[in-house]
């Protein structure tokens, strides 16, 4: 069975190669001068080889065969710090990078972007409260006491503990 | 080798005021919670508290940053012993004793022992930083520009290296990080990468990249990780049996200096820190003692040499920061960012002009390795707990904290919406393995780099003969491609331990 094709690392890659296609073109478009170019360039242009590489290495590992799923490859998988107990395979504590892509990770970063985006708005106090309890439920958490308590002390506390520390104002809607 | 006049210097700016000391305990705090929970970096709560230290001078901003860093690398430990989750990776070999030490009922006589091995740790590596930093410091004022560029190139080449497990990716991330930090106004003029955001003139706001790159990114990656922990964390902290593991650190005298100087040593070399001294000095110890099959079966000897260890990486990692302004990974890349934010530029100049600061932060540090001792054996009954703190409650809570943090920096909503593209963008550079901290490093040092290379071009007038007069250049770019061959080197030690 072959592996399949890495969608998300490929749109990864190609997300910066534009990113830095793009500031290579602005970089030339601002000035010619040598000492506008004479890092942003060559450090642009290995970038950019780099991702080639990267993309074709991706697309190439679809030829290769996927590897066998063991009970330990699917834990090693879902874990984010596997535990050691019973193993002397020192791979077994490294933290993995690859956690599964789940409905409650993109949930809540589209809450997290919704919050960034409304608080200047609705008011950092009001922002916080409803963010802090949407993100508890999203995360799973179904204890009324602490989404009723803990949500508006702990949220309005910070608003108001920043916005009093702070220099410049902060839009709050409730003090 | 020390100056005398700034370290009585020291000694009286520490002792003429009381305020430095106020952030050194909540800083400890801080530091042994986020150590404590399995998959907190101590990275990420310095980023996150960053923002307290505008409304700090820079000496208190300086022992709050460090407090944090030195009660995050004992507060590791716990998790490892209690647990056998290393709350961070500089633990990891403390769990190969540690948690079969816990698991015979000898948790308490773990806990004293990496608490003690810690707390001198931590002392031995501020004492080589306290007598190598002057004399450092007046050699690194010897290197001109051209050095300066290489000396960044190697560094962020040896993060990109050990960071991660594909070396291209690590270099891609450096690569991305240093031309991030280059937009905005460059030397001559020339406005780069702004889109016209006026925001942007003075390059993408460091500290709220930071926060979003490892805080966010982090906290994104855990969103969907439930309870860490489940029963174990049940054992009982008993004060006397702490103390008598806490003394019998001291028995020892050969392991923990041994692992302490590891620590300082590999610390110092960027990118490798304590993740990687403490498998180093565990390795090590394990070579020289007379029993090593005892060793992974809970000899005490293996979490004192992994905890002094990485608790001496911490002075090492200082001395790269202090003597060349070049942070070594996460912890000291928030530091660096303290520095600019208070209009500090590290390096050797820094330390010529303000060795007292220097001095009295590396000082304080010793007073802080007595209070981590009285902090930790007083909490080590709520932190054995607090491994228990469910990532559910947590993550939202900290990503709205680190969201208030980035506004208060800026005073704008360029902040928040920093740390939410960059949060985004590291989760998914997390997600395909791409180093972290290189591409923080990057970003942190992109513009002095151009700058340093702008001022070998205009010293040599474009003439590349110019390097054949520059000796320690060459060795330094000889150095750069000699460490290629580190990474296969490190693979092979941890296959050996």
């Amino acid at each position: 069975m072959l592996r399949r094709l890495d969608w998300s690392h490929l749109a990864l890659l190609a997300f910066f190669a534009v990113v830095v296609g793009w500031y290579l073109f602005d970089t030339m478009q601002a000035s010619r001068r040598i000492e506008n170019l004479i890092f942003v360039v060559p450090l642009a242009g290995f970038a950019l080889l780099l991702a080639t590489i990267a993309a074709v290495r991706v697309v190439l590992d679809t030829h290769a065969p996927a590897p066998p799923v063991t009970e330990a490859s699917a834990e090693r998988e879902t874990s984010v710090v596997a535990p050691l107990a019973d193993t002397d395979e020192p791979d077994a504590i490294v933290v993995t990078s690859r956690a599964p892509l789940s409905g409650t990770t993109i949930a809540l970063m589209f809450a997290f972007a919704v919050y960034v985006s409304a608080m200047d708005t609705i008011g950092f106090d009001i922002a916080s409260v409803l963010f802090l309890g949407i993100a508890l439920w999203i995360q799973g958490e179904r204890r009324w006491l602490l989404l009723l308590a803990y949500t508006p002390l702990f949220a309005l506390g910070a608003v108001w503990g920043f916005k009093k520390m702070l220099p410049y104002p902060m839009p709050t809607m409730l003090f | 080798m020390i100056d005398t006049d700034a370290l009585q210097a020291a000694f009286t700016l520490l002792a003429g005021s009381w305020q430095p000391w106020l952030v050194v305990i909540p800083g400890l705090l801080i530091g042994l919670f986020a150590g404590a929970i399995p998959g907190l970096q101590i990275s990420m709560a310095m980023a996150v508290f960053l923002p307290l230290t505008l409304y700090m001078d820079f000496l208190s901003a300086m022992l709050f940053l460090t407090a944090i860093f030195t009660g995050g690398t004992f507060g590791s430990g716990i998790p490892a012993i209690l647990m056998n989750i290393p709350g961070t990776s500089s633990a990891i070999a403390t769990a190969f004793d540690g948690y079969p030490m816990a698991r015979a009922g000898r948790h308490n006589e773990a806990l004293g022992l990496s608490l003690g091995a810690s707390s001198i740790g931590t002392a031995v590596g501020y004492g080589i930083l306290l007598c190598l930093i002057a004399p450092l410091s007046t050699a690194v004022l010897k290197l001109g520009p051209s050095e300066l560029f290489v000396v960044v190139l190697w560094g962020i080449t040896l993060i990109a290296l050990l960071s991660g497990k594909q070396l291209w990716k690590g270099l891609f991330a450096g690569a991305i990080g240093l031309l991030a930090g280059t937009v905005g106004m460059s030397a001559i003029g020339a406005i780069r990468g702004t889109m016209g955001i006026p925001d942007l003139l003075d390059g993408i706001p460091t500290v709220p990249a930071m926060i979003g790159l490892f805080a966010a990114s982090e906290l994104f990656s855990l969103s969907n990780q439930p309870y860490l922990v489940a029963d174990e964390a049940s054992r009982r902290v008993n004060f006397k049996k702490l103390m008598r593991g806490f003394t019998s650190a001291f028995r020892y005298p050969v392991v923990v200096l041994r692992g302490s100087l590891i620590g300082a040593l590999v610390g110092a070399v960027p990118g490798v820190g304590s993740s990687v001294s403490n498998l180093v000095s565990y390795a090590e110890t394990k070579r020289h003692d007379a029993d090593p099959d005892s060793f992974g079966k809970g000899n005490p000897k293996g979490v004192l040499a992994s905890e002094s260890a990485n608790s001496s990486s911490e002075g090492g990692s200082m001395v790269t920061l202090l003597a060349l302004g070049i942070p070594g990974g996460g912890g000291t890349a928030v530091m660096l960012a303290a520095f600019s934010m208070h209009n500090i530029t590290g390096g050797p100049r820094f330390i010529r002009e303000q060795t007292d600061i220097v001095y009295a932060i590396i000082l304080a540090n010793f007073v802080q390795v007595l209070l981590l001792i009285i902090v930790g054996l007083l909490l080590l009954r709520v932190l054995a707990a607090v491994v228990k703190v469910p990532l559910r409650v947590l993550v939202p809570s900290v990503l709205m904290l680190a969201v208030l943090g980035a506004y208060g920096l800026t005073g704008t909503m360029a902040g928040p919406f920093t740390v939410l593209g960059f949060g985004a963008l590291g989760w998914w550079m997390r997600r395909h393995g791409y180093s972290i901290p290189a591409i923080v490093i990057g970003l942190l040092l992109g513009g002095m780099t151009e700058g340093e290379l702008i001022r070998t071009y205009q010293i040599s007038g474009g003439d590349i003969a110019f390097l054949w007069n520059r000796p320690i250049t060459l060795i330094m770019m000889a150095l750069l491609f000699a460490s290629l061959g580190l990474r296969p080197l490190l693979n092979r030690l941890q296959r050996w331990i």
